[in-house]
């Protein structure tokens, strides 16, 4: 006990004042702000797939599009929820209901192609895999960045920032590739985009406090 | 908190030997009244310290507290876990009988026949305990821990536990009881 002592002696001797963190929301309008930032250049060195009118013009799509970006937006609020310790845990939840709305989107796509293409609509082309690749390299960057903005939960809520964190970078790297990469048949777009994102939450689960120790060692 | 966060390092020392005793205790209810608590404790603190800008001013600072805490005790016991995992997955029948095995006091011939005859036949029987029998039997009666740690850890259910080490000690028994005393 004498030994604790010390410690808080040492402790207090040692606290010099520090900035209290903003909240939340101020947190994730500035995360987002960079995304949106990312995005609007990569569209713009990119270009913008020529049918992009056409395709948000279809309801079906428009829909899904804008689930997609909040599943993204909704996952980078509760982020910033849950890695603060003290706030509900069930702030994890929130993007939920839009990802439930874009992967059912997606699937009611799947029919609706079927209905049109006949078996033609299940055929996996090899060049849906230039979505995957461009999902996971720019979600990459955004999950680190985002991580070094909660680093402090890698001591209190690991799993949950991690996970949150990676379907919110993917997510939105998803609907920015939508913005470029010409339209696909809904099967394509469920397995490369939603499969881009489910390979980055499986390493986000696996690999989460190891994350934690790269990227803030001295938390 | 809030002082502490300004720099007020007086605040900040009473605050710190405020809340240890509400650390303790629920040090206590994670580990048990052992060795470690006071360790955990001084992980604690030194994690408040760490993260203590983290604290939102205009919320309770008990949930703030008791999430930092209840987290840092489940990563200290998972890693007692594992290590007590590993312990257990790297004990043979050997290591298991070579430590707990009582040397005879006397060193007459024939005891000494005896007991290499009895220590051949214990070698056997905890040889012949299968691999979750000898777990349970490690983790309960020499490790000492609890039904539901040893559950934790064993990842076997408590019923299953108390079955398989109940089955071993008979085993051993067994060859106890066959044992003639001088």
């Amino acid at each position: 006990m004498s030994d604790t002592r010390h410690l808080i002696d040492q402790l207090a001797a040692r606290a010099t004042r520090v900035r209290p963190l903003p909240p939340p929301s101020r947190r994730a309008v500035r995360w987002l702000a960079f995304v949106v930032a990312v995005i609007a250049a990569m569209t713009m060195v990119i270009g913008p797939r020529p049918d992009l009118l056409e395709a948000m013009s279809s309801p079906a799509t428009a829909i899904e599009w804008i689930a997609s970006a909040l599943t993204g937006l909704s996952a980078a609020y509760a982020v910033f929820q849950v890695s603060v310790p003290g706030h509900s845990k069930r702030w994890a939840w929130l993007p939920i209901a839009p990802l439930a709305v874009w992967i059912g989107g997606l699937g009611l796509g799947c029919l609706g192609d079927w209905w049109r293409m006949g078996s033609q609509a299940f055929v996996l082309e090899a060049h849906g895999a230039d979505c995957f690749a461009a999902i996971v390299m720019i979600s990459l960057p955004l999950i680190l960045i985002l991580l070094l903005m909660v680093r402090h939960a890698g001591v209190v809520r690991p799993v949950p920032t991690v996970l949150l964190g990676v379907l919110s970078a993917a997510a939105l790297s998803a609907a920015g590739v939508s913005l470029v990469h010409r339209g696909d048949t809904a099967l394509m777009v469920l397995v490369w985009h939603i499969g881009a994102i489910a390979l980055l939450v499986l390493l986000g689960a696996l690999f989460n406090r190891r994350l934690f120790a790269w990227i803030a060692p001295s938390v | 908190m809030a002082s502490a966060q300004d720099g007020d390092q007086e605040a900040y020392r009473v605050l710190l030997h405020e809340i240890t005793p509400y650390l303790r205790a629920i040090a206590r209810r994670y580990l048990g009244s052992g060795d470690g608590v006071e360790d955990a404790v001084q992980d604690i603190l030194l994690t408040v310290h760490g993260i203590r800008h983290t604290y939102d001013r205009g919320r309770p600072f008990k949930p703030w507290l008791s999430t930092i805490a209840s987290r840092r005790l489940i990563d200290l016991l998972r890693g007692r876990s594992r290590r007590l995992r590993h312990e257990v997955e790297n004990l043979d029948a050997e290591s298991i009988f070579d430590s707990y095995v009582i040397e005879p006091s006397d060193q007459q011939p024939d005891h000494v026949v005896a007991r290499a005859q009895e220590v051949r036949e214990m070698r056997r029987a905890v040889e012949g305990l299968s691999a979750r029998q000898r777990e349970a039997v490690v983790l309960l009666r020499f490790q000492e821990l609890t039904l539901s740690e040893a559950a934790l850890i064993s990842k076997q259910s408590i019923g299953a536990l108390k079955v398989a080490c109940h089955r071993a000690l008979k085993s051993l028994e067994s060859i106890v009881r066959r044992d003639p005393e001088p």
